[in-house]
């Protein structure tokens, strides 16, 4: 992991940062290969995350198929489509994230990752966050939840508390994401001594 | 805090990158660490509320008094009469097609009458009304009817005449003598002055189907009993203990109240909960022992008692309406596919009454699908017929013993938990 040289910088994952924050790079010379390194590692963790909510969905799948299996012809749509949840929500932005990893790497001007879209940007940080994860986990659970008390005929209100919780969660690690101060990962400072670029 | 480690910086394949040395801050990692701390209490935190959840579901039980339920008694109802009533009566009249389905509606002119207990034959239609002057259950006299009571359905009996109605040769007679009258039991039959049962096994669809053909002096013998004595939540007992407590001479399994947060429960003229489920259909038991299909939606539980309901059992579907199926071959109970065990109620006639218990999920039997079970019932000639709770549920009770073959926790043979019976009693 390449980090920060200023204190207090959030950065969860492994973008890096400029010494003198933001959009200020001069003096700063590129690195090309630390841009790369950096890319590479972002690209193997996101393919990594990608990978696991990709196994906890065919675990679901297989799941609800075996749970519909011995049902005696007792189904819930929750159930059977509880798969879907990790990977529409987890595997699929992952992936999407890795590929741009990928495409920024080989791009001819890394001016082309500087200037990518503001929402691409906070969507990256927003499924990065903590609470996306355990929002994915809540819908996930929710679903499975729904699923068995429907196909024993067992309502109850409090599964309600599932999708509030979901959407809560996702609508804070969206604010806490516009919130976090932007990170560019296209410059390194060679000096060892960052003070001189501290805010 | 700034960093105190000092590192070489390297690539994913291991190779150092040129622009020396980086400082690296253990802060940073600390935060990611406290990242995942995060999210590992809130999935315990998740976790331990899925469990809550069911444990509420399924285990914790919760008994309500009298004080917490709107426990009305109907007496009190029926002695309270205000210009609402009258108001709400005349509203309901004029829209009562869409409150209740009545069985038939050519003889209004009946309406006014109450039911002389006419079971001649000759097909005459009987209007059958409360006090209000509403007409709510109407029942076709005797043989003129449709159908042809349980021993006439053809080829699908053991049975082939009424003839052998509770005359078993193979098994003794047990006569008790009571304050009432002296009662006749046998293994497939109980007679006494006021309570006529015949029990009659069928075959149809490779599904064993148990009926139990009920006659009545008074419709007060058709009643409702709570497992354990107690209206609430979680509240379950065997239907042959609950059957047993309340003394019954024969029981089926209701329709599982205990699992709904919603849906009417009105038992032996007490309202339980007014919560109504939206476009549910139930069936309304009144005090004349006739049978009414409602829907929730547009009748008040309230309401319902005025009229005089005594029992509302809300599960369903209706079977049968007005002497015709009233389910279609792809209908089903909640997302159940087709062959299950099967309980349900029907009215033949004035307090003659039909309870079904169809074994299934065994190799022995299939089940049935609703559409079957609806033209088994609708084959037996009753005028209105209700689907309670089935599957691991259906059970039947009768003269001391569990006659069917009760399946739960799959296709093992046993007896399930239920939260309320209807029997039939001394």
């Amino acid at each position: 992991m390449i980090d920060t040289c200023l204190p207090g910088q959030e950065d969860s994952e492994v973008n890096i940062n400029g010494c003198a924050g933001d959009g200020d790079k001069s003096g700063m010379p590129e690195d090309r290969n630390a841009v790369n390194a950096v890319n590479d590692v972002n690209d193997g963790n996101d393919l990594k995350t990608a990978l696991i909510y990709m196994i906890i969905s065919i675990v679901l799948a297989v799941g609800g198929a075996v749970y519909e299996h011995f049902s005696f012809g007792v189904y819930s749509n929750y159930m059977i489509y509880a798969f879907a949840v990790p990977l529409i929500g987890g595997t699929l932005p992952y992936m999407l994230s890795a590929m741009r990893y990928r495409v920024s790497k080989t791009a001819s001007d890394d001016a082309a990752a500087r200037t990518e879209q503001a929402p691409v940007k906070l969507i990256g940080k927003v499924i990065r966050h903590w609470m996306y994860h355990a929002a994915i986990a809540t819908l996930t659970v929710g679903s499975i939840m729904q699923g068995i008390l429907a196909i024993c005929g067992r309502p109850n209100s409090l599964v309600i508390v599932y999708p509030i919780a979901a959407v809560i969660l996702i609508a804070a690690s969206a604010a806490l994401s516009i919130r976090q101060p932007g990170h560019k990962y296209v410059k390194l400072s060679a000096s060892r001594d960052c003070s001189q670029y501290k805010h | 805090m700034m960093g105190n480690k000092t590192e070489k910086l390297k690539d994913k394949k291991n190779r150092p990158i040129d622009g020396g040395d980086r400082q690296i801050k253990t802060g940073r990692s600390i935060r990611l660490k406290q990242h995942q701390k995060y999210l590992a209490a809130f999935m315990a935190v998740l976790l331990a509320f899925s469990t809550y959840v069911m444990m509420d579901t399924f285990f914790i039980t919760r008994v309500y008094s009298d004080t917490e339920t709107s426990a009305i008694d109907a007496q009190e109802q029926d002695g309270a009469a205000d210009t609402d009533e009258n108001a709400a009566d005349a509203g309901a009249s004029s829209d009562s097609s869409g409150e209740e389905t009545q069985n038939g509606t050519e003889n209004d002119s009946e309406a006014g009458n109450q039911h002389s207990g006419n079971r001649a034959s000759g097909g005459a239609s009987v209007g059958i009304s409360g006090k209000d002057g509403n007409t709510h259950g109407r029942m076709k006299g005797g043989k003129g009817g449709k159908g042809h009571g349980p021993g006439g359905r053809p080829g699908s009996h053991s049975s082939e005449s009424d003839e052998e109605t509770g005359a078993d040769a193979n098994t003794s007679a047990s006569v008790s003598s009571g304050s009432s009258a002296s009662a006749v039991s046998t293994s497939d039959s109980y007679k006494d002055d006021n309570v006529s049962i015949a029990l009659k096994e069928y075959r149809e669809n490779d599904t064993t189907i148990y009926v139990a053909d009920v006659q009545l002096k008074d419709s007060s013998y058709l009643k409702t009993a709570f497992a354990q004595g107690s209206y609430g939540k979680n509240v379950t007992a065997k239907t042959s203990e609950i059957a047993e407590s309340a003394g019954a001479i024969l029981a089926v399994n209701g329709d599982y109240y205990g699992a709904q947060e919603s849906g009417y429960v009105i038992r032996n003229g007490k309202l339980y909960r007014n919560k109504a489920l939206k476009n549910q259909e139930d069936l309304v038991i009144y005090k004349d022992g006739s049978f009414g299909i409602i829907n929730e939606s547009k009748v008040t539980a309230e309401q319902l008692i005025k009229k005089g309901a005594v029992q509302t059992l809300s599960f369903g579907p209706a079977l049968v309406q007005n002497g015709n199926v009233s389910v279609s071959e792809n209908e089903e109970v909640g997302q159940a596919m087709a062959s299950n065990p099967r309980t349900a109620i029907g009215i033949i006639d004035e307090n003659h009454y039909v309870f079904v218990v169809s074994d299934g999920r065994t190799s022995e039997s299939a089940g049935l699908s609703l559409n079957e079970l609806a033209e088994f019932m609708d084959g037996l000639g009753v005028e209105t017929a209700y689907n309670l709770d089935g599957g691991g549920s259906s059970t039947m009770y009768f003269n001391g013993k569990v006659v069917n073959n009760p399946t739960t926790g799959g296709s093992t043979t046993k007896e399930r938990s239920v939260s309320d019976i209807v029997y039939i009693g001394k």
